[in-house]
């Protein structure tokens, strides 16, 4: 028997709410904007950018110059990978937002899956559309091994390091000893490292949506109108009645987790992509999680995520829910690559079939019927989220200057 | 087996509420939830939950004023998505009728709902409380 007993339902004033209330006697200029407290509080949690960004405690070289430019120098090496041509850039194509602009990658072979951007992925929980690793240099480790991309292994990246003076000097400085005395397994961890800790520096530009965020946050109403109108409108559709912000949150415009939003799940060769759900077996099987050995966080503390997950079948057929900064250059879209345009991608949720939605797909989902000045907006919207940064000679990511041909700080 | 189920939004214990000393949550800021002769108190820690950041769930648990010594287990789901978390939280007993739940996250604002379940010999009860989380 079920009997209900004591049914109060109080709810909490959020801390993001609270804080935009107080604000709100400040900003009595910026009421014409229309967003409602739930949606100010959503814009706040959208910022500030860039985040505070603190050393990766599973990766002991991680914000070390010397492995920084060890990471920079192997990412750009086609030596690297046994199947000739092949390099981490070869994919992760700086020119093209770090993605590749295909619909899914080529390796040996054409891959199952769209390349994704390497952009903000410090601040990711999971790697890969499925989140078969845990950390960012695990997930560097994979493409190397993998037979359909780089189709290498430990012995063929030790002999890379043995023979160019250049990587031995630098590796051996940075292990203070000799690489032999590294094993099979160790060498590969060492070289995810120090990969990472050269993607890590790819963390994009602040954007027309952060000066606007701030702005209107701190009662600037000068500065919030310098913000589009249309990318305003799209704006209030993204964290109001489009509710795309309760996935896409935060400073990265990502929850860090999975959902099934309704994309095919059968590859090209008639298979079936399990997502989330085949990640999660490959993660649990894998040497190189943070529930390993070689974890460098001797608190054990960033494998929480790891050691708690739970293993569920409503995992089938969910991605990775990307960010979205500097979206506008990462197209194609979705894991397979199915969506061309950030147009395309909206209308997607436009006009979703709820058939399509896998039966533990994420309840809230339903089409949103937009009509075309909607759909400019939302793309207007995700436009302001930054366009296609490139490296400076400092190394950071900065805005490309597209007129003029050169990028500026 | 009975299974009773006891809603609450956020009721905040006010000090000196318990009805034994083990039962006292000792944090005015605790949550509580009754139903019959069961009471859970509970904070989480941080007390402050932030959307894709793992906290704990510190209960006392009681039954007609003394400490629960049956099994309690601890969980969470987002009633109007119809998912719960993608953590399994590791549910430990400090002390009698007290529980700490480790390892929970919420990856979405929105309602959440708070779930204990208490099994003892009397049956199983399960008590709800939801927390709107920004």
């Amino acid at each position: 028997m079920i009997s209900l007993a004591v049914i109060v339902r109080a709810r909490r004033i959020c801390l993001g709410i609270g804080l935009a209330l107080v604000v709100s006697s400040a900003c009595a200029g910026l009421d014409a904007m229309g967003f409602t407290d739930v949606e100010r509080a959503f814009i706040q949690s959208h910022g500030p950018w860039p985040p505070t960004a603190e050393p990766d405690p599973g990766n002991r070289f991680s914000g070390d110059a010397r492995a920084i430019d060890l990471g920079r120098r192997l990412f750009a090496d086609e030596r690297l990978a046994r199947t000739r041509g092949l390099s981490c850039d070869h994919c992760h194509r700086p020119d093209r937002g770090f993605s590749d602009g295909l619909v899914v990658g080529a390796g040996r072979r054409p891959l199952e899956r769209n390349t994704p951007t390497l952009f903000n992925l410090r601040f990711n929980r999971w790697y890969g559309w499925d989140g078969a690793a845990d950390s960012l240099w695990a997930q560097s480790i994979r493409p190397i091994v993998a037979d359909a991309e780089m189709n290498a292994d430990a012995a063929w990246v030790r002999a890379l390091f043995e023979a160019d003076r250049r990587y031995r000097d630098s590796v051996t400085s940075l292990l203070g000893g000799p690489i032999d005395a590294l094993d099979d397994d160790d060498l590969l961890a060492f070289t995810g490292k120090v990969l990472a800790a050269f993607q890590e520096t790819l963390v994009t530009p602040r954007t027309a949506f952060d000066e606007f965020r701030d702005a209107y946050l701190a009662g600037d109403a000068a500065g919030a109108r310098r913000y589009p109108p249309a990318a305003r409108r799209g704006l209030k559709l993204f964290t109001g009645e489009g509710r795309c912000s309760l996935c896409h949150f935060g400073p990265a415009f990502t929850n860090g987790e999975f959902a099934n939003i309704g994309i095919a799940h059968r590859t090209s060769d008639g298979g079936v992509d399990r997502g989330r759900l085949a990640g999660m077996r490959q993660l649990r099987e894998s040497d190189f999680n943070l529930a390993g050995p070689f974890n460098d966080d001797a608190t054990g503390a960033n494998a929480v995520s790891t050691r708690r997950l739970k293993f569920r079948h409503s995992a089938f057929g969910e991605f990775r829910v990307p960010g979205l900064r500097s979206v506008a250059a990462t197209a194609p879209y979705m894991h397979n690559g199915s969506l061309a345009t950030l147009r395309d991608v909206v209308l997607h949720y436009s006009e979703l079939d709820m058939d399509r939605l896998h039966v533990h797909g994420e309840a809230i989902l339903r089409p949103l019927r937009l009509d075309d000045e909607q759909v400019d907006d939302l793309v207007a919207f995700l436009e302001s989220l930054g366009g296609a940064p490139v490296i400076s000679e400092a190394g950071q990511m900065i805005e490309r200057q597209e007129d003029e041909g050169h990028a500026r700080e | 087996m009975t299974r009773r189920i006891a809603f609450a939004g956020l009721l905040f214990l006010s000090a000196g509420t318990a009805g034994a000393a083990d039962c006292n949550p000792g944090d005015a800021a605790a949550r509580e939830v009754v139903l019959g002769e069961y009471r859970v108190a509970f904070v989480t820690q941080p007390a402050r939950i932030a959307i894709g950041n793992h906290f704990d769930v510190v209960a006392r648990v009681c039954r007609n004023g003394e400490p629960f010594t049956g099994t309690v287990d601890i969980d969470a789901d987002m009633p109007a998505h119809g998912h719960g978390m993608n953590y399994e939280p590791d549910v430990v007993v400090e002390a009698p009728g007290k529980v700490r739940a480790s390892g929970l996250m919420f990856h979405m604002p929105g309602e959440w709902r708070f779930e204990f379940t208490l099994d003892s010999e009397a049956g199983r009860e399960v008590l709800e409380v939801l927390d709107n989380v920004r």
